[in-house]
């Protein structure tokens, strides 16, 4: 195994393990010349992935799964620069715009979610909490986004949710966004017109990106 | 036996002929008995009384552990320490300022000392604990064992996580331990102060409700080291009192350590296998069909569901109860319906 590969697998292995170490690892692999892409599309994006199967296996948990965002995003603090310089960029997978709906607070759910898109590749526009239709519908209109992605917690205000479609709708925007929800299962995508539910960030993820690919055949519903 | 003696009983195994029905009716299903919105019903402390009143006597089959005086519960121990709540329109209330935002913070407040036990929302806890003490028909008391020697101080573990916010509580758990156990036994210290500030109102601890959803957030390591200590420390306090555990969050994982929570009661979640969270812990069952779901169930299937939940945990250490808090809108005929089957059932395995 050659020294680039021992190294990203390192880091792989750092994130996969939650070792907060991983944020020194990475800064040490990019001043010794490797570049930026290379230990976030080699290193960190397949060790997030193993941390995405523990939980599913449930070898890991909640707390598990906000560390791994947590030293994910410190990882990126460290890689955006050089990212940003390299003439070979990281292509954009696509564009999302996230937000906890009216009246609710909750976004744990919704920063895992976030982090998770964003390492995995997508340019993200978060909207914060308790974001009123309006706000969701004003970003569909500016950002264009391919993905809207909703949370609450609270079973008072899954309900919103269809708020937002429906103001989605009269804006002539509904057919132009895939729309996810996430958040404890009380409700069905179909009863509030959005296209998926995701009971997890990573399955959120997971089914962001088979949508683009979808989308990208020309196949996207 | 009142009902509330015969519900004691089945819970500690006493008595296998009955199953009680022991709901929990907060402010998302009640503001429905006041006719108002929630903001509402947290601020008129008499409308609140009056809609568990109503409840209770529209439902007298159910004994509602949501009958106590509501506020801001979640905000308990971080407006304690100079957190600030917020509130809405038609939802619960939340921390909208933590005390806690850097390991530092948890210095300054071990340095500052313990806050009076009326610190942040306390002091309005116990003002309408007074005024239920006060208030509150006697003839339900005596039947259900309601505000009397009751503490219903909320959320603890997960109060104190909520100082800092869910991210930080769970992140520092890797990050700084040591901060995360100092600050953890300061919000408990001070949680069992609250406590005793309580029981000057409503008199000695009989029955102990206890909510914490944070085990269903961590792995059994993290349970064992940061969570399953703290609550202990609490419900081992109160002792001989009657203790109930709320949490609806799964927590199948790491039934082992669950066991060793030191209360009577688990009200859990509809996520748990019940024959598996019944075959490894000793406590009496409270739950667990979905809320959401029984909500918009039909009678007739409220029905199978609960006979379903029945035939899996049996008779004896069994509340039959929705999984969590009920979810609003629930409509009374479902509650009816429950009450329905609890009764047929509980003949049925009792003839047999």
């Amino acid at each position: 195994m050659t020294l680039l590969a021992t190294s990203l697998k390192e880091i792989n292995e750092a994130i996969a393990e939650l070792q907060s170490d991983c944020i020194q690892l990475v800064k040490a692999n990019l001043m010794s010349g490797i570049p930026a892409r290379k230990i976030l599309t080699e290193g960190l994006i397949p060790g997030l992935k193993r941390v995405g199967e523990k939980f599913e296996n449930k070898e890991y948990f909640l707390a598990d799964m906000l560390f791994a965002a947590y030293v994910m995003n410190e990882c990126m603090k460290v890689l955006e620069p050089a990212l940003a310089e390299d003439t070979e960029k990281v292509p954009s997978v696509g564009k999302a715009v996230v937000g906890t709906v009216k009246d609710d607070i909750h976004d744990i759910g919704k920063n895992i979610f976030i982090a998770l898109m964003r390492a995995s590749g997508f340019d993200v526009h978060d909207l914060g909490i308790n974001v009123p239709a309006e706000k969701f519908v004003k970003a569909v209109k500016e950002h264009e986004p391919d993905i809207l992605g909703m949370s609450a917690l609270l079973a008072t205000t899954v309900g919103y949710f269809r708020t937002v479609t429906d103001a989605l709708r009269r804006a002539g925007l509904r057919g132009k966004v895939y729309v996810m929800i996430g958040g404890p299962p009380h409700v069905a995508a179909e009863e509030v017109e959005a296209d998926i539910y995701c009971n997890d960030a990573f399955f959120g993820v997971r089914k962001a990106l088979e949508y683009i690919e979808r989308k990208g055949r020309g196949m996207a519903t | 036996m009142n009902t509330w003696e015969k519900a004691l009983a089945v819970a500690l195994g006493k008595k296998v002929d009955e199953i009680p029905v022991v709901l929990q009716a907060y402010a998302l299903v009640l503001k429905r008995f006041a006719g108002v919105k929630e903001y509402e019903y947290y601020h008129n402390i008499k409308l609140q009384l009056e809609a568990k009143v109503a409840f209770q006597r529209r439902f007298p089959e159910v004994i509602n552990i949501g009958t106590y005086a509501e506020y801001g519960e979640l905000g308990l121990i971080p407006t304690a320490f100079g957190g600030k709540l917020g509130w809405m329109e038609d939802s619960p209330p939340y921390v909208a300022e933590y005390p806690i935002k850097n390991p530092e913070d948890v210095d300054k407040i071990a340095e500052a000392g313990s806050p009076d036990a009326r610190a942040g929302v306390a002091s309005e806890m116990l003002r309408r604990l007074e005024y239920f003490y006060e208030w509150f028909p006697r003839d339900l008391r005596d039947e259900y064992g309601y505000v009397d020697g009751v503490l219903c101080p909320g959320i603890c573990v997960e109060g104190a996580a909520l100082a800092m916010g869910y991210d930080n509580f769970l992140i520092w758990m890797r990050l700084h331990p040591d901060v995360l156990h100092k600050w953890l036994r300061l919000a408990t210290d001070w949680y069992l102060k609250y406590c005793e500030a309580a029981e000057e109102v409503v008199g000695p601890c009989k029955i102990l409700w206890v909510a914490d959803h944070s085990p269903h957030m961590v792995g059994k390591r993290q349970f064992q080291e940061f969570i399953l200590p703290y609550l202990n420390k609490v419900f081992s306090r109160y002792k001989g009192a009657f203790r109930i555990w709320h949490n609806e969050g799964s927590v199948g994982h790491m039934l082992d350590e669950i066991d060793k929570i030191d209360a009577e009661v688990w009200h859990f979640g509809p996520f748990d296998d019940e024959i598996q969270c019944r075959a490894k812990t000793h406590f009496c069952l409270q739950g667990n069909i979905h809320p959401p779901y029984f909500s918009k169930y039909m009678p007739k299937e409220v029905e199978e569901k609960c006979e379903e939940l029945i035939s899996k945990v049996g008779l004896g250490k069994f509340w039959l109860s929705t999984g969590g808090g009920m979810a609003p809108g629930t409509p009374f005929k479902n509650i009816d319906a429950m009450i329905k089957t609890a009764k047929k059932c509980a003949d049925v395995f009792s003839r047999r």
